[in-house]
This record gives structure tokens, sequence and C-alpha cells, in this order.
């Protein structure tokens, strides 16, 4: 048993790898942190059904009788983690890999709308093979959202981390940015009535905060300057 | 991973469901629901041994006068070990009864808020495995860090101190989170005797090496203060008699939680203070010359012995415990980041000097280069800040 994270974020949830059985192993003694790891199940569970794996790979979660402390295992996926930290350039080729992942994966409901992962991050993907697996689904919404948020989302957050505290992109990540937001823009722009714009995805989230559960101002995206969002802006509109 | 690329839904197959178990109980007047139903976590069968009848506790606790609905008053051996002095832990108490322990500690000892109630502190816990059943006792609880979790992870917990403040407080939180499944004890762990072949897991977490001291201790005046003090024996020897003690306590097959510093700390050779004395070097000097130093800075004989991870795995196995798994800890074991088997890969380490505040100031900095080249590069394992070890009876 390793602990790999002990409250990240306060969310009050330990993660430890089982490297013997193979399992991921979140547990929580706070009710905020069992409610996560209770959406987490249920993310997952669409995840499993989505792929056709459900009832294959291990998902359960128990709590104790007072439901004042849970324990969520699930399957451990190979591979290495994307590094969400990473600059554009640095990740051009895992962000476009998730994009294309996205597109051939993941369905469209009606009116344009879909299902949500919420934390769709570099960071929250395991590459293996060419293939990715998508890892914590505490923030995961079943309907209601436009398709393609969480693109808008992976491409943003990785703005956000690219400036590293600057008010520009350095050359060529802006051309990384102009060049996977192009494809992410054919994407959401042809079935739906979303923009691939910071701004429609910052309305989205500041519209609908109870989907974080009081952890919005942790997503990076909500944590740019003045400056820095209007940089980003520009960006948009020059695209 | 194939199916990755598959588009379609498949019909789903009820795998995975939420379970409901009986963890805690919930009569009044603590009795257990029913202890002989074990129940198991995840539907593995569960092939243990039968509980420890509740009798059995309830007997010995029967012996003590009770002071309170849950608390036991054990021999008074005078004894005191707290961060608070006397006045400031009658204060405290004094609001217990008008305010939550949360509202108490933030209008008394705000400082001391992060310790008491910070969810961290019972990461460690989940090494253990536990599946509900368990009977548990925490030796030296202090203000119930690890024993409410505990309680909320197990049949039922016996929670010992010698400091009558730090049990109210405890039996406080306890009542704030309807938990009925824990009795508090006061009691010096040196002297004490504990019912035998009872307990399934026993808890010692920053304990062990505060057992040879004997006077009263103020952690602040004893950091600082030079002060003699009254000895009880090699220090070693009292440790290993107490753990023989835990020992004997244990059921067939049950299991020790301890939690300890590191003696061989990478930061001790770095002129970092003992945790527990204020004194430089005195954990990795050769004990006779910790006691040099101690005598000469403080004026008293260096008795809070800690270990390194093969000698903390020796005096286990001197107090007759068979099986020892080491566990190593980052930055601390009270407020853990990182813990690891001990000698496993450190594929998953990464340096947290400066990750408990978020500042990067230069000794941070500095702190996490050499946490990086001693743990990350070198893989020098013995030279982590804390040890926990799980030892099975």
């Amino acid at each position: 048993m390793i602990l790999v994270s002990n409250c990240a974020h306060d969310n009050g949830i330990y993660t430890y790898i089982n490297e013997v059985t193979g399992l991921v192993i979140k547990s929580s003694y706070s009710p905020e942190g069992i409610t996560r790891l209770e959406q987490e199940r249920v993310g997952y569970e669409w995840y499993f059904r989505l792929g056709g794996l459900l009832g294959v790979e291990p998902l359960s979660m128990s709590k104790n009788k007072a439901g004042s402390y849970g324990r969520l295992k699930v399957r451990r996926f190979p591979g290495h983690s994307g590094n969400s930290y990473g600059s554009l350039s640095g990740n051009r080729d895992d962000l476009l890999a998730a994009v294309a992942f996205y597109s051939r994966v993941w369905p469209r409901l009606a009116d344009g709308l879909a299902p949500m992962h919420g934390d769709f991050s570099l960071g929250n993907m395991i590459f293996q093979d060419d293939e990715i697996a998508l890892v914590d689904w505490e923030h995961f919404r079943p309907n209601g959202v436009p398709w393609g948020m969480d693109l808008l989302n992976l491409l943003y957050e990785s703005v956000t981390f690219s400036l590293h505290g600057r008010t520009k992109l350095r050359p060529k990540d802006e051309r990384v940015f102009r060049e996977v937001r192009r494809v992410i823009a054919s994407l959401v722009e042809a079935g739906g009535d979303l923009t691939a714009s910071f701004e429609s995805l910052h309305s989205f989230v500041s519209g609908n905060r109870s989907m974080w559960r009081g952890f919005v101002g942790k997503l990076p995206i909500m944590n740019l300057t003045p400056a820095q969002r209007d940089f980003v802006n520009g960006l948009d509109g020059s695209a | 991973m194939s199916y990755l690329g598959v588009g379609t839904i498949s019909v789903p197959s009820p795998v995975s469901s939420v379970t409901t178990l009986p963890g805690t109980c919930s009569k009044p007047g603590f009795k257990l629901g029913n202890p002989y139903l074990r129940w198991s976590f995840d539907g593995h069968p569960n092939l243990g041994q039968p509980m420890t009848e509740p009798d059995d506790l309830d007997q010995y606790l029967a012996q003590f006068p009770r002071e309170s609905p849950h608390l036991y008053l054990g021999p008074d051996s005078g004894g005191y070990w707290s961060n608070l002095s006397k006045q400031q832990n009658a204060e405290l108490v004094s609001l217990l009864g008008t305010c939550s322990t949360r509202d108490a500690i933030a209008a008394t000892q705000p400082q001391h808020s992060e310790v008491i109630f910070s969810p961290k502190r019972a990461a460690a816990l989940e090494l253990l495995g536990l599946d509900g059943s368990e009977v548990a006792v925490d030796l030296g609880c202090m203000w119930g860090a690890l024993t409410i979790p505990l309680a909320k992870q197990t049949a039922r917990v016996l929670a010992v101190d010698q400091t009558l403040e730090s049990l109210k407080f405890s039996e406080a939180r306890a009542i704030e989170e309807d938990l009925d499944n824990v009795n508090f004890l006061r009691g010096n762990l040196r002297d004490l005797a504990l019912p035998a072949s009872t307990f399934d897991l026993a808890v010692v977490n920053g304990v062990l090496e505060w057992i040879p001291e004997v006077d009263p201790i103020v952690v602040d005046d004893y950091w600082h203060g030079a002060k003699e003090r009254q000895g009880a024996g090699d220090p070693g020897e009292v440790q290993i008699g107490f753990l023989r003690k835990v020992h004997a306590s244990l059921r067939q097959a049950g299991r020790l939680f301890l939690a300890i510093e590191n003696r061989y700390d990478y930061k001790m050779f770095c002129g970092v203070p003992d945790p527990h004395t204020g004194t430089r070097f005195t954990t990795i000097a050769p004990r006779w010359l910790a006691n040099v130093i101690s005598k000469v800075r403080r004026r008293r004989e260096y008795r809070t012995w800690i270990y390194s991870f093969a000698d903390i795995r020796k005096q286990l196995h001197r107090a007759g415990f068979s099986t020892v798994s080491l566990y190593a800890c980052w930055p601390d074991y009270r407020q853990p980041e990182h813990i690891q088997p001990y000698g496993a890969k450190n594929e998953h380490f990464r340096p947290m000097s400066s990750r408990r505040d978020g500042r990067r100031t230069f000794k941070a900095t500095v702190a996490n280069r050499l946490e990086w080249l001693l743990f990350k590069k070198l893989d020098i394992q013995s030279l982590a800040p804390s040890i926990i070890a799980i030892a099975e009876k």
C-alpha cells in the first residue's frame, strides 16, 4: 500500500495504490469526501458501461453503517499519466491525442448535450499504447452539458499552466494553442451552440458552480488574472 | 484497454453497489449491536476468528470508577502530558459544556486546531485495511486525532491517556460525532494493567518515545526548559516493557500500529532540533553522547529514545511480535503526504518539504532539492523522516 495523496485540495480523501491487487483505494471520513467518492463511483460506472467493461473492471464502494466512512476501490490503469502542469508545446501530442479520444468516444445526447467528466485534464489521463484511460471522476455529470465542454477545459487549463504566471504565451506555445483550438473548434462548433472560447467555458463554470461542489476556485481556469484573461480573449478573437 | 475505442453502450451488469455495513453501534449505554456478526468490506469472505466478547472489555472497565458516560478513571499516577499547561487545559475543558470542541479550540488554542482536527491525521489507518469488526485500543490518545476515525471504522475503541483533560476533550468529540462505541480510560501507560488477549488492534501513535519519561510534561517547557527530572530505568528497557504489555493485550494475530520519528531522519544530520527535546544531534548521536548533550543543554538525561528502521524492527521482535511490516513516511507520520513500504520502489515519491504550506521559501527549496537527491535519486529510505510499523502478534 502506497499513500500517494492525502486530502489533496482539502477534499478529505486518502488515495492509496495497492501494488499487489492492482487497485486504487480512495477513502474518507468526511461527509464531503464521501459524497465525492460516491459521485466518482457513478462516473466510473458510466465510463465502464461506455466501454462495455462494467462488471469486468473492479469497482466497488462501501460505507460503514453510519455513513461516516467510505472506501472506493477501482482498477488502477497501467501507463503513465499526462503532465497537466506542462506547457502547450511540450504537451502538443498528448493534447491532440486527448481531443481525438474525446471526439471518438464521447456520446452526443439530444440537443447537442452530453455527459461531462468535469476535470478533463492531462493529469487525469493515463496514456498507454496510443490509448487513454480517464481517471478521477468525482465531478462527473451524466447529462445536460454542451458537448465539448471538457475539451475547452483541457485546452484552457493547458493555457493557464503555459502562462505560468506571465501575461503572454511564448510564441511556440501560441502556435500549439492555435493548432489545438482549431481542431476543437471544428468539433464543438459543428454540432452545437458552443463556441470554442475561454469566455464560453468560464461563463458555463461560473453559472454552474454547484457541479464542482465548492471546488470551483480550485479549477486552474478560474484563477487567471485579469491581464491573463484579456490576453486569452485576445487570442480567441484572433484565432 | 480495447474498450476505450468502443462507442456502443453495452448492457450494464450490477457489479458495483453501495453496501451499508454495520460499523458502529447506535444503542445507548454502550452495547454493541451484534458483536458476533463480523462484516466484511467489498464482499470478501471474512474468515477471522470470533470477536472478543464485549463483556471482556466491559468487565475490565468495571473495576474503575466512571467519571462520565464514556470515561473511566484508572489509578491516578499524577501523570500529565500535554501541549497545554494545566491552566490552559482547565480553560479549554471549562468551555466544552458551552460550545463545540472546534469552537473551544478556536477560542483558546487556535494554533492547535490543525493538528487536532485535520483529516490528514488519519490517512495512515488505511494501511490496516480494517473491516469494521475490530476491537481497538488507542494508547496515548491525546485529543483523539486517531480515536475518532478509528471508532468509525471498528466495532469498538478503548482510548487511554494519562491526561484527564485530553480525555474529556476527546470524549466531547466522540459525543459530537454520535460515536457510542468508544470508551476513555485515564491511566499511565507504564503502570496501567491492560486486559490480556483482548484487542485486535493497538495504536501507539507518537507515544513510544515518551514512555520512559516520568514527570509531568508540558511540551513547550520540555522543549525549551532545563530542569532536572526523575529517571525510571533504562529508556530502551522501559519501552520494551511497555511493548510486551501491549503484545500481551492483543488477541491471536492482533496487530500493533506504531508510528514514530526516524532516529536518522535526514534533517537530524542538518542540525534541525530533535522534535522531542529541542536539542540538536541528540537523535543521531550514540545514546551516551546524547546523554551528555542533554545534561549540558537541559540538565537531564536523554530519555525520549527513537529508533532507526532496523532497530525498531529488532525492538518489536524482542517484545514478542512475530512479523513486522515497516513503512517509510514523508514529511512526518502526523500528516503524511507519502507512505510506502520500506524498501519498495520509490516511483511515486515526490519531494514535499514545500508542499505543506505551499510557500517557496529558500529553506523549502533547499530541502526539496535535498529530498529529491536523497530519496528520488539515491533512494536512501533509511533517512526518511518517520516510521510506521505494523507488527503482528
